[in-house]
């Protein structure tokens, strides 16, 4: 009985600190991987992860940074795993082209090719300074690194972008036209 | 504004303005879930272990009572097997082996005395020396009775 109490109380505390996270964390593991699916797995399977070894974290100030590193990780993962699934997908490159004709899917798609060229780390590192808005040192603690690691990470992932989108043989004011 | 800074500014505004769609209800519902399930496993796991100790502790009980001095079975030993009226304190397995040689007129009489080892956890009245292989002898058993005529050759 005891232990279900605690158990609850457990949980509870949890979810006090997880909430305000909640909608940035979906947001950065989908624009990790850009599957709502998979995303839906990561964020269920990075909160289970986060609330089973939530006693062990001593410092609740790190909470965000434990969970978003937890995420980080398993969407490396799912990545990989993506990548070997589409060399075997033909049914799904099929049909994406069907779809593939709406504007958001379109935008969606050539971030997304843009983004592909950068190596998961960098792009990692990328994503949370630039679109979620983390500080050098929060990105230190998520990514486990050095600081000078993160900046050459975020400096490495902006020359790779600025090289693929120069040299894109869709013009990158053509993409903006679609966007916009 | 570089080309990346433009693509980056898209990219935030996009990241932000699409929805992923997952509810914090179903992160809830999910974490209980499988505490729920993990606490059933490990509790089915407790039971398998426990059930597995006894087995062992069960097993270990039965081995030591069966090795125990106390209460493990032992066959009679020959001086209490013997009856002491009956046979002659002195015959001791090598005269008997020496006298079966002699009988047999054979070289070979260490089979009597691995048969009379045998033969001594059994009682006098009943003890038979088993000589089939001996071909001088027409009777392939010898009462132990006749022990004391095999001794006076």
């Amino acid at each position: 009985m005891e232990q279900n109490q605690d158990s609850v109380q457990k949980q509870h505390d949890f979810m006090v600190l997880y909430k305000p996270l909640h909608n940035r964390l979906c947001k950065f593991v989908h624009s990790m991987i850009w599957d709502k699916e998979d995303a839906k797995d990561i964020v269920n399977e990075t909160a289970l992860q986060a609330f089973e070894r939530f006693d062990q974290i001593k410092d609740k100030e790190k909470f965000m940074s434990y969970v978003f590193s937890i995420a980080g990780n398993l969407a490396k993962r799912r990545y990989k795993l993506q990548k070997v699934k589409a060399l075997f997908d033909w049914v799904k490159a099929d049909n994406q082209e069907a779809w593939q004709h709406s504007e958001q899917t379109l935008t969606q798609s050539e971030l997304r090719k843009a983004l592909d060229q950068v190596p998961f780390k960098q792009r990692r590192a990328l994503l949370l300074f630039e679109v979620f808005g983390f500080s050098y040192n929060e990105i230190c603690t998520i990514e486990n690194c050095s600081l000078s690691a993160v900046k050459t990470r975020i400096f490495q992932a902006k020359t790779k972008l600025r090289h693929y989108l120069a040299n894109d043989e869709v013009p990158f004011g053509q993409l903006k036209s679609v966007i916009v | 504004m570089k080309v990346e800074e433009d693509y980056l500014d898209r990219l935030k505004k996009h990241v932000h303005q699409d929805e992923v769609g997952i509810e914090m209800q179903e992160i809830e519902s999910y974490i209980s879930r499988k505490t729920a399930q993990s606490s059933r496993a490990r509790n089915g796991k407790y039971a398998i272990a426990l059930f597995a100790l006894l087995l062992l502790g069960g097993g270990v009980f039965l081995m030591q009572l069966l090795n125990n001095p106390k209460t493990k079975h032992k066959p009679s030993t020959a001086t209490t097997a013997f009856d002491q009226t009956q046979l002659k304190p002195s015959i001791s397995q090598s005269s008997v082996a020496k006298s079966a040689m002699i009988k047999t007129n054979h070289e070979q009489p260490q089979s009597v005395v691995l048969k009379m080892d045998n033969a001594l956890i059994k009682p006098a009245t009943e003890l038979m020396v088993d000589l089939a292989d001996y071909n001088n002898i027409a009777s392939p058993l010898i009462d132990i009775a006749d022990y004391e005529n095999i001794t006076s050759h």
